[in-house]
């Protein structure tokens, strides 16, 4: 099943159009049918347990890797059987993959090669200001820092002014504290130049931080792809559900059961329930509890602790909860 | 829509196609003219061989080559592993001088020590093989030295303080652990120094030791036999290929040790005493290898140049660099340009044009006189067949001769920049394309420039091995012309030490310089890596 919550279109062609993208790799088939359609200025992110086929589906899209079947428009013109130099689709890579021979305005002008030299400059040096770096022009790569090195990849595939720009796992290889950091640095330097672009990570979080809408994948289809807050409240499969967050699954009157996200449940003392685990989140605990017949449930509570694992417990839902998918 | 176009198939690729086919055609057939006549054998000349020299020259080759490659490994490991495990006072100066050898040929040091020790000895009793061993041991543990030290530095910390932990000692870590990681290193090391053995017909000439190469050259210019001496060349391509196979199976299981964020070996601080000693072993293999021999030569020279001595039949110093300048730096031209060229169309493009990029390097498997029997041959086929203007002869040319320079030496270009190339990230390559790069600009503004340290390596040890190149230079150069190496030749088959001097110092003084642009470029190179 593939749900595609069609980008809003004002009569304006999709930055990127892709349809029933198929590609079969080793006997195996990574990508099933993918559909993806990105607006202008959006930032889709692509999540999905590793070996799903996000990078693929990249690949595919920037034309370095052949689409067995389906077809790939850029702005309206499609572009499956172009070859990827001619594409035009910007593409950063986790190493980024920077040309350490070259200077930083160098390497950001590469894409350029085309323009005059003066307009060349000019738009190297306007896009070295909109990621802050004008300053570091004349550096090499490995005089930066890996914050600093990213901006620049991103940088150099924004300079030609693509249609699209793929990041694949971007931030990857840098530190926690820093990736939070970049990735906020990294959504308002694309909000800024108005670019689309599709970003993929294996980090939920990110994806539900960073997106305007999240694809998640798994199997090499896309599950569901709409705004961050209805694929965490409105999941559309019990897949996408559990990737996203843990979950409570409550017995409803209708006979079904009640999908309650953590934050949407109450755990008091006293009662048929068992504490299992206790975790510090920080601003919050975490309870995992477990009645007679086996059924788990997980609730967030506030910084006290009042239960410890063992203790006798009750469950309520503080929220409706939707229906199970 | 359905579309099944690969967009990854680019116009370029019949090119490079045609590119890999061409080069190594050409690279390759004086080695293939060879493997025919093989098909051939005239058994007249085999029984005429087997009879007389043959089985003495085997006996004296494989003795030779088992006693060079095992001093070489001997001193090669044991310096690499001092200078790579340990920190003393002048390590580092210690540590690249130890190559410096590398820029004396044998037969330069052996008529200095031939020299020095008949003052000794006594002439007879100093041409010796184990006398020659020595020497070549002199001039080629360098090549052991240079690999086992990469292999050691590339050794992870954690794997020697994890033997540590296991109750490992010092010795213990370099017996148990550094050295059988550092096999395969040390055994590429080895079989160049095989080579470079099986190839040599100076230095085995000096000391009186008939060996399977000697015997070509002997029958080359005694008999004039082309027919029995390509026979011996057969001889000797089989042994060089007995080596290539060891080499092969000794180099299995070849993989890197280190992990990608692990540090490097760390090096034991020598206390005073064991300091002293350290230094005392370093500096008297550098006195021996690199002292007396720069000694003896800057000594004569300045006798025979006073004297007005430093000229021969062709002319002065002056004649025989500008002829070895042309000679070898053409034939190092042609090299680098289609080394890289060949380089770049196979890289990423599978596995069969790897397979006959690996053709392309016969050559260096092939001992040199055999290397120029088979150009001879090869390109006597062609002036036979009259496709060169009227006149024109491609035997005896300078054409011809960097033309078996090159088929000799076209593996040290290619595989340098070829293994640098595949260093290159696939990232960076695809991000080129990305921004629009066709294979010509990728190629000349991101895959060379990236492989550049590579490349000038490449160019370095090229360049000492071009210098220095006799038997290919004796057979095939033009009538008249006379290089460094041939001058040396000369005067030393007629026993003239002091007038093989000056050219000798001339030559050893071009490799110290291309050694230490080859140091240089493998340390930045390492450095670019990671």
């Amino acid at each position: 099943m593939s749900t595609v919550d069609a980008a809003p279109s004002a009569g304006v062609a999709p930055a990127l159009q892709a349809f029933g993208i198929r590609r079969r790799l080793g006997g195996r088939d990574v990508l099933d049918g993918v559909d993806l359609a990105v607006a202008p200025g959006e930032l889709v992110t692509l999540v999905g347990p590793s070996g799903c086929g996000k990078s693929t589906l990249l690949r595919v899209l920037a034309g370095l890797e052949p689409a067995d079947a389906g077809s790939v428009a850029l702005s309206g013109r499609d572009v499956t059987t172009v070859p990827a130099e001619q594409r035009r689709v910007g593409l950063v890579f986790q190493d980024n993959a920077l040309f350490g021979h070259l200077r930083v305005a160098r390497n950001v002008a590469f894409g350029l090669h085309h323009l005059p030299r003066a307009e060349r400059g000019a738009r190297t040096e306007a896009m070295l200001d909109v990621v802050k770096l004008g300053h570091l022009a004349r550096r090499y790569p490995h005089q930066l820092s890996g914050g600093e090195q990213q901006r620049v990849a991103l940088a150099r595939a924004l300079a030609p002014q693509p249609s699209v720009v793929l990041l694949d796992e971007p931030f990857g290889a840098l530190d926690e504290v820093l990736r939070e950091e970049i990735g906020w640095e990294v959504k308002s330097i694309l909000a800024r130049s108005g670019t689309a672009a599709v970003l993929v990570t294996h980090d939920r979080h990110e994806a539900l931080s960073l997106g305007d809408r999240v694809a998640v994948m798994d199997h090499g289809r896309i599950l569901q792809c709409a705004p961050p807050r209805t694929v965490y409240e409105h999941p559309s499969s019990r897949f996408v559900a559990d990737f996203l967050a843990v979950s409570s699954y409550v017995p409803s009157a209708s006979g079904g059961s009640t999908m309650l996200r953590p934050h949407q449940m109450r755990v008091s003392p006293g009662g048929p329930w068992t504490v299992r685990r206790v975790e510090f989140l920080g601003a919050s605990h975490r309870y995992t509890v477990q009645s007679a017949d086996g059924t788990t449930a997980v609730a967030d509570l506030g910084p006290d602790e009042p239960l410890s694992v063992g203790d006798a417990c009750d469950v309520s839902p503080v929220a409706p909860g939707v229906a199970s998918p | 829509m359905f579309a099944h176009a690969d967009p990854r198939v680019r116009p370029g690729s019949l090119i490079a196609w045609i590119v890999i086919a061409g080069t190594v055609a050409l690279v390759a057939s004086p080695v293939a003219v060879l493997a025919w006549s093989l098909a051939d054998p005239s058994t007249e000349v085999w029984a005429e061989l087997w009879r007389t020299r043959l089985p003495s020259m085997i006996v004296e080759t494989v003795v030779l080559v088992a006693a060079v490659v095992a001093g070489s490994v001997a001193l090669g490991a044991s310096l690499a592993w001092l200078v790579a495990a340990h920190d003393f006072a002048g390590r580092r100066a210690i540590g690249w001088l130890l190559v410096a050898p590398l820029a004396i040929p044998g037969y330069v040091g052996g008529f200095v020590w031939l020299d020095a020790l008949s003052d000794v000895v006594g002439a007879r009793g100093v041409r010796s093989l184990w006398l020659c061993a020595l020497v070549l041991v002199l001039s080629l543990y360098p090549y052991v030295y240079l690999f086992a030290r990469a292999a050691f530095a590339d050794q992870g910390a954690d794997t020697v303080a994890a033997a540590r932990s296991l109750g490992a000692g010092p010795l213990g870590v370099f017996l148990r652990v550094a050295l059988p990681a550092a096999r395969p290193a040390i055994a590429a090391g080895a079989a160049l120094v095989a080579m470079e053995v099986l190839t040599d017909i100076g230095t085995v000439r000096l000391f009186n030791v008939s060996t399977l190469a000697d015997g070509v050259m002997r029958t080359w210019f005694g008999t004039g036999d082309a027919g029995a001496a390509s026979e011996l060349a057969t001889a000797l391509t089989g042994a060089a290929l007995l080596l290539v196979a060891a080499d092969r199976l000794l180099r299995r299981g070849a993989r890197r040790s280190r992990g990608a964020s692990e540090a490097t070996m760390p090096r034991r601080r020598l206390s005073p005493a064991e300091s002293a000693v350290a230094l005392a072993v370093s500096l008297g293999v550098l006195t021996v290898a690199l002292g007396v021999p720069l000694a003896r030569l800057v000594g004569w020279s300045a006798e025979t140049i006073r004297a007005g001595r430093a000229v021969t039949v062709s002319g002065g110093i002056a004649h025989h660099v500008a002829s070895t300048v042309v000679l070898a730096g053409s034939a190092a031209v042609v090299c680098m340009a289609s080394g890289a060229l060949l380089a770049l169309a196979v890289a990423r493009r599978g596995r069969i044009a790897h397979a006959l990029g690996r053709v392309s390097t016969v050559g260096y498997a092939m001992p040199g006189p055999v290397v120029a029997v088979g150009a001879v041959v090869a390109l006597a086929a062609v002036d036979r067949r009259g496709w060169l203007p009227d006149g024109y002869f491609l035997v005896g040319s300078a054409a011809g001769l960097v033309f078996a320079l090159v088929v000799r030496f076209f593996a040290v270009s290619y595989q340098g920049v070829e293994a640098s190339l595949e260093k290159v990230a696939p990232t960076m390559l695809e991000s080129a394309r990305v921004l629009g790069a066709g294979r010509v600009r990728t190629a000349v503004a991101i895959e060379l420039p990236s492989a550049r340290y590579g490349v000038l390596a490449a160019a370095a040890l090229l360049s000492v091995d071009l210098v220095k190149e006799l038997p290919i230079t004796l057979l095939l150069r033009p009538f008249g012309i006379d290089t460094l190496s041939t001058w040396v030749w000369q005067a030393t088959s007629e026993s003239l030490w002091a007038q093989a001097a000056v050219p000798s110092l001339v030559m050893v003084a071009t490799g110290m310089v291309a050694v230490g642009v080859l140091l240089v470029a493998l340390e930045r190179g390492a450095e670019v890596v990671s």
